[in-house]
């Protein structure tokens, strides 16, 4: 017997929306039962084109999405077991929250007793507001009622592109901790997210990609547990770089004005402060980063974090 | 799914708006004969205006006449140009195709409604321009634009199939906007483009030089039903108008269904 299918594979997706846009190039991934995989990419990075095939709704040029084993076509069974957000949430504007949440349910042709009404109103925490036009609803008030949707029909597979995109803080707890709650009754979840934060807080495994491609993947904690580079502010470069190049441990040394990125072969962080302090140089900032940030932060070309 | 997407269209002010007006303006024109007085003769050609005021029964006939083509039109675009266009522009459209329903169901409910909705607006004004008219000139047999009387039976049975026979000649119409609907994500553009096709059909209609290919333009049959209250003329005409319409329809509705089939969903 075979393991069951994964929630999610995806291979060799490809979408090229033009001649000049190449959106997602031959990506590769899988999320496997209880992952909380965060897609994590800059602007433009490909995220909600490679969500949107992935529900069936844009056709890829090659490679395909296979959903609990069955490959994604448009309105497939499968996508029975999933449940979405993406970009925003989308709802007819003149009807109430509770109208839309049912009407929408009822035009996928179940009866509105089967829905998970009670889980969905949680995670809308709307009160008294879901029997309001969604018109005059704040942008955080509809991106909950988005999520409430997703969650309706109690799907297997959860798939949120930046849920908490527009949000403030608050609000955006209130989805982090409404996904949470889903992935620990055991709804394999994939998020796409532009914040490094969301993603190590949220998620169990990342994924980041950029220009359509997958850069790095792996487990938060192993994406985050070892520090490779560190990331230094100093008095004096040149005389720095020279300090730097006698020490074995340290395998490159790359200018990110207005410091230095550092990579580390084995040397200590304690060790190259040492180095340098002791070839005269002042110190003024030290940043250990961990792989994940070290591939995304690379990516949106910002060096602190 | 047919049900539910009523509801969306029904609950909505713009329906009742459209509808409204539809109902509003053989309200007008008939207020315009009472108070008028008995219409000229301007052209040497009779026809439904000229006898508006002889019978109440005599008022839907006129106003089938005067609305068919530009409001009825109108009207009907709006509502078939929106059905997919709307979903699109609210964002509402994803959500509806991110589940195990086919497209193609999604589109045969959303033309459902929309050729529900468009018959209603023709009943509508039909039922309001009888009402006011029998109010207004009373229920006699009416006088037909040559001049011979009909019995109300008679009348009834002929204005009821007239309403049939224009709101299928809006197929056209509907199938063209609910075609462009499936292809755009502005509502307005794809209304638009639905409005244009009977006006410039109309347009073309009346110029000689297009007196070879006319007889294929989608308006060309439009009056056709007008032979209903010629006893003794032949419906041939009706029967190409019919048949005209479901030419055109047929191969919009097949362009709408392979187009949205294999459409990438960005809205
Ligand atoms: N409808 C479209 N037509 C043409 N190009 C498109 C279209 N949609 C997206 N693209 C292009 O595809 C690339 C990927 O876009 P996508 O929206 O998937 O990125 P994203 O990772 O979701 O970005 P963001 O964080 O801004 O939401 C971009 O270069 C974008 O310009
Ligand atoms: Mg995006």
């Amino acid at each position: 017997m075979s393991a069951s299918p994964p929630p999610l594979s995806i291979e060799k997706l490809t979408k090229r929306f033009d001649k000049q846009v190449l959106a997602v190039d031959g990506l590769d991934l899988v999320v496997e039962e209880g992952q909380v995989l965060g897609l994590l990419g800059p602007n433009g990075a490909g995220k909600t084109t490679s969500l949107r095939m992935i529900l069936g709704l844009i056709r890829p040029q090659s490679g395909r999405t296979l959903v609990f084993g069955e490959e994604i076509l448009p309105g497939s069974p499968v996508l029975q077991k999933v449940g979405s957000l993406v970009d925003n949430p989308g709802f007819v504007p003149h009807l109430s929250g509770l109208r839309n949440l049912q009407l929408w349910w009822e035009a996928g042709g179940r009866r509105w007793a089967q829905a998970d009404l009670d889980g969905a109103l949680e995670v809308a925490d709307l009160g008294t507001a879901l029997g309001r036009k969604y018109r005059t609803y704040s942008h955080g008030m509809r991106q909950r009622l988005g999520l409430a949707q997703a969650v309706l029909g109690r799907p297997r597979l959860l798939i949120l592109d930046e849920p908490t995109s527009g949000l403030d803080p608050q609000q955006m707890r209130h989805i982090r901790e409404a996904v949470t709650r889903m992935a620990r009754s055991g709804t394999t979840v994939l998020l796409s997210s532009h914040l490094l934060s969301e993603v190590e807080e949220v998620c169990t495994h990342a994924a980041v990609v950029d220009k359509g491609r997958l850069v790095t993947t792996g487990s938060v904690s192993d994406l985050t547990g070892t520090t490779r580079t560190v990331y230094l502010e100093v008095s004096d470069l040149d005389l720095a770089r020279h300090a730097l190049s006698a020490l074995s441990g340290v395998t490159a040394v790359e200018d990110r004005p207005p410091g230095l990125l550092v990579t580390l072969g084995g040397a200590e962080r304690s060790e190259v402060v040492a180095a340098l302090v002791h070839g005269g140089v002042g110190v003024e900032t030290v940043q250990a980063r961990h792989r994940l940030e070290d591939a995304f932060l690379e990516l949106v070309g910002d060096h602190s974090p | 799914m047919i049900r539910v997407e009523l509801t969306k269209q029904v609950r909505r002010l713009r329906t009742y708006v459209a509808l409204g007006i539809v109902a509003l303006v053989p309200v007008l024109i008939t207020i315009a004969f009472v108070f008028g007085g008995h219409p000229h003769h301007a052209h040497g050609e009779a026809d439904f205006f000229a006898v508006a005021t002889r019978s109440g029964i005599d008022m839907p006939l006129a106003a089938l006449t005067a609305m068919e083509g530009f409001l009825l039109v109108v009207v009907v675009a709006l509502f078939a140009g929106d059905a997919v266009a709307g979903e699109a522009s609210w964002g509402t459209l994803r959500y509806l195709l991110v589940r195990p329903v086919s497209r193609g169901r999604l589109l045969a409910a959303k033309l459902s409604v929309a050729a529900l909705l468009s018959f209603a607006a023709t009943l509508v004004l039909t039922l309001v321009a009888l009402i006011a008219g029998v109010a207004a000139f009373g229920w006699h047999p009416i006088v037909t634009p040559a001049g011979l009387l009909m019995s109300q039976g008679a009348a009834l049975a002929r204005l009821g199939l007239s309403v049939v026979y224009v709101s299928w000649c809006m197929a056209g119409v509907v199938a063209f906007a609910f075609m462009l609907s499936t292809m755009t994500d502005s509502s307005f553009g794809a209304v638009a483009g639905g409005v244009a096709l009977g006006v410039v059909s109309e347009i073309l209609d009346a110029i000689p030089a297009f007196d070879s290919v006319r007889y294929g333009f989608p308006t060309h049959y439009w009056q056709a039903w007008n032979a209903l209250f010629v006893p003794g003329t032949s419906l041939a005409d009706m029967v190409r108008g019919v048949l005209i319409q479901l030419a055109y329809a047929g191969a919009f509705l097949g362009i709408a269904w392979w187009w949205f089939g294999r459409k990438d969903i960005k809205s």
